[in-house]
């Protein structure tokens, strides 16, 4: 047995570069950084790149401060959170189709940021950011916990009643922001719906900072759990097994990604499938090890996003396609894509 | 070799103590007493429903007992961590699925990495792996996604991941006589689609562990190879301990007969320590 041993040990460690860490991530970082390059050129108003080395006149500073760098800051990050919330809402609930729209916890955020468009100005005068925020961050967190509890027994996931009850609150979620609306004046209509939709379009920088800074700190935390969550994927018992407190990690996946969700949902809306298409992806080019997988799939989902909002921005210029929209057009089919290869799994 | 015995430390053990668990008022572990000794097979047998799974459970601080208490080596398991259980302990459950493709290497290495709290060398990790692979006679599928392989090779992935975190460092080359002290390993039903030739592979691992200082405590259907293997039998009965001893003792035909609802044939076997327990369908 022992002679053997020294033989296997090259076998075991076949190198393939082209999944190795370092290629893989300077791959993606290069690709992110085109990506950032054609967002923030493009746009009505051509800034050439003299301009970048000889400075911007007045309309051109105006533009690339206030409204291009801040959008492409929030397009980056924002992609990169949902991604991650992807990844962490996964491991929770060990399947790969959990995802926060899907499962009701986006739009669940839509309504607690929605709830304080209308009826926040009412209460407490003016809805500020932050409250906003705060209303998508706890409405979220309770939608992800109240899913785990219908869908989660003994730490198995009931797959079809996860997803339905995601159907259900999509449904109830969706409603109440319908009605909600249909109370606000022409104002708050307004600036609920275009909202709603997902848009890039009006970001402020006070906003950038907030969504930037706890997304990244959530990032950062949920990346500090790889371990754990790596044993949580092998099942909540094996987690225990393994030496990790399975009760604490749930809760700090739970309100982790709802963080996430909630943050990014008060700054742009409802933008889907992003943290179903890049973990899918990122998993398939690397595999589950959450070391890896988190600070690949946050580089992934940005560029996602950056390339999206780009599409979505110059497809159909001067007027914009609400990147929401666009995003479910192109997470619609490989939604069922996926629910194929899990049927084919079910059937084996 | 004969070792002399007062030079060997004081016996270690798990030890329950008056433990019971109730579900819905029905008590699942019932007022359970049972010592479990370190460097020792214990078997714990039982029809279905009988509580096993839920002592094991009790055992791991996967549950928290409604009564009674388990010392785990003196002291109570309540006040231990996961983590400082996690380095002494490792668990093989009933049911694992793998629902994320991983392959087996990963996965092994996943239970090496939880050794040393976490700060094993990568080197170590990959020896560990090796090593456990090599037991488990998965080597040649290291590669393989788990999610691929059949029910009998994901369970021998998963015991090598399980072994890997207590694997000792190193030890099997070096002369320590005890490398597996002061460590335990819990399996629910690990023969379950497993086939006889690496049921057999595996029980002579564990007794050879076991008279290294590894305390093994299982939960198996399989008489004959209970009466084989165990050092210590206990059967299981409503939640609770009715009868537990050394397998010659307890099992006989007429204790089986009443604790398990099963007629059998014991016959002694030639050069084996414990006789062969065969089931008779003659008397059914």
């Amino acid at each position: 047995m022992n002679t053997q041993s020294s033989t296997h040990i090259q076998t075991l460690h076949k190198s393939n570069w082209v999944k190795s860490i370092g290629f893989v991530s300077s791959m993606l970082l290069l690709l992110l950084l085109v990506g950032m390059m054609v967002h923030i050129s493009s746009g009505s108003l051509s800034i050439g790149w003299q301009a970048y080395l000889q400075g911007f006149n007045a309309q051109q500073s105006l533009v690339f401060w206030e409204l291009r760098l801040p959008r492409l800051v929030v397009v980056t990050v924002v992609g990169a959170g949902l991604a991650v919330a992807g990844v962490a809402l996964q491991a929770l609930f060990r399947n790969p189709l959990a995802e926060p729209g899907l499962i009701g916890v986006s739009s669940s955020a839509a309504l607690g940021a929605v709830f304080m468009i209308v009826l926040g100005s009412t209460l407490f005068g003016s809805v500020s950011y932050w409250q906003m925020s705060l209303a998508a961050f706890l409405s979220a967190g309770l939608a992800t916990w109240f899913i785990y509890a219908l869908a989660t027994r003994y730490g198995k996931t009931d797959v079809a009643l996860m997803l339905l009850a995601g159907v259900a609150i999509n449904a109830i979620a969706g409603a109440s922001t319908q009605l909600l609306i249909s109370i606000s004046d022409d104002l708050q209509m307004r600036s609920a719906i275009f909202w709603m939709m997902g848009s890039f379009a009006n970001i402020s920088w006070p906003s950038v900072t907030v969504v930037l800074v706890v997304t990244l700190l959530t990032s950062v935390g949920l990346w500090r759990l790889a371990k754990p969550l790596n044993a949580f994927m092998l099942g909540e018992n094996i987690s225990l097994h393994m030496g990790y407190d399975a009760k604490r990690i749930k809760w700090q996946i739970m309100w982790g990604s709802a963080l996430m969700v909630g943050v990014a949902v008060a700054t742009v809306g409802v933008i889907g499938f992003v943290g179903l298409i890049v973990p899918h992806i990122v998993r398939l080019w690397i595999g589950t090890d959450h070391r890896q997988l988190i600070p690949l799939s946050a580089l992934t989902g940005a560029i996602l996003l950056v390339f999206a909002d780009w599409v979505a921005k110059t497809l159909i210029a001067p007027s914009e396609l609400p990147i929401g929209l666009f995003m479910a057009l192109l997470g619609g089919p490989f939604f069922l894509m996926m629910l194929l290869q899990q049927r084919k799994a079910w059937v084996k | 070799m004969a070792f002399p015995v007062n030079s060997l430390p004081a016996t270690q053990s798990i030890t329950c103590q008056n433990l019971s668990y109730v579900v819905q008022s029905n008590r699942l572990v019932d007022q359970l007493n049972s010592d479990f000794l370190a460097g020792k097979i214990s078997v714990i047998l039982g029809k279905n429903g009988a509580g096993k799974s839920t002592l094991l459970s009790l055992m791991t601080k996967e549950l928290e007992p409604h009564e009674g208490d388990v010392l785990w080596q003196e002291t109570s398991l309540s006040t231990l961590t996961f983590a400082e259980l996690a380095q002494q302990r490792a668990v093989l459950p009933q049911l694992q699925n793998i629902v994320f493709s991983i392959s087996v290497q990963q996965l092994i290495e996943l239970g090496a990495e939880v050794q040393k709290e976490g700060k094993v060398d990568p080197q170590n990790i990959q020896q560990i792996a090796l090593e456990v692979m090599q037991i488990c006679d998965v080597t040649h599928l290291a590669q393989r996604d788990v999610m691929t392989l059949s029910g009998g090779e994901q369970k021998r992935a998963q015991l090598a991941r399980v072994l890997a975190q207590i694997w000792p460092l190193k030890a099997m080359n070096s002369h320590h006589l005890k490398p597996f002290e002061g460590k335990w390993l819990f399996l629910d039903e690990w023969t379950t689609s497993l086939d006889l030739h690496h049921q057999q592979q595996l029980s002579a691992f564990f007794t050879q562990w076991a008279q290294q200082g590894l305390g093994i405590i299982m939960v198996l259907h399989d008489l004959n190879l209970t009466s084989q293997i165990a050092d210590n039998v206990k059967i299981l009965q409503d939640g609770k301990l009715v009868l537990e001893g050394e397998p010659k003792e307890v099992l006989t035909p007429h204790n089986i007969n009443l604790t398990l609802g099963l007629n059998v044939v014991v016959l002694p076997l030639d050069g084996a320590k414990n006789p062969m327990i065969v089931t008779d369908f003659s008397h059914s």
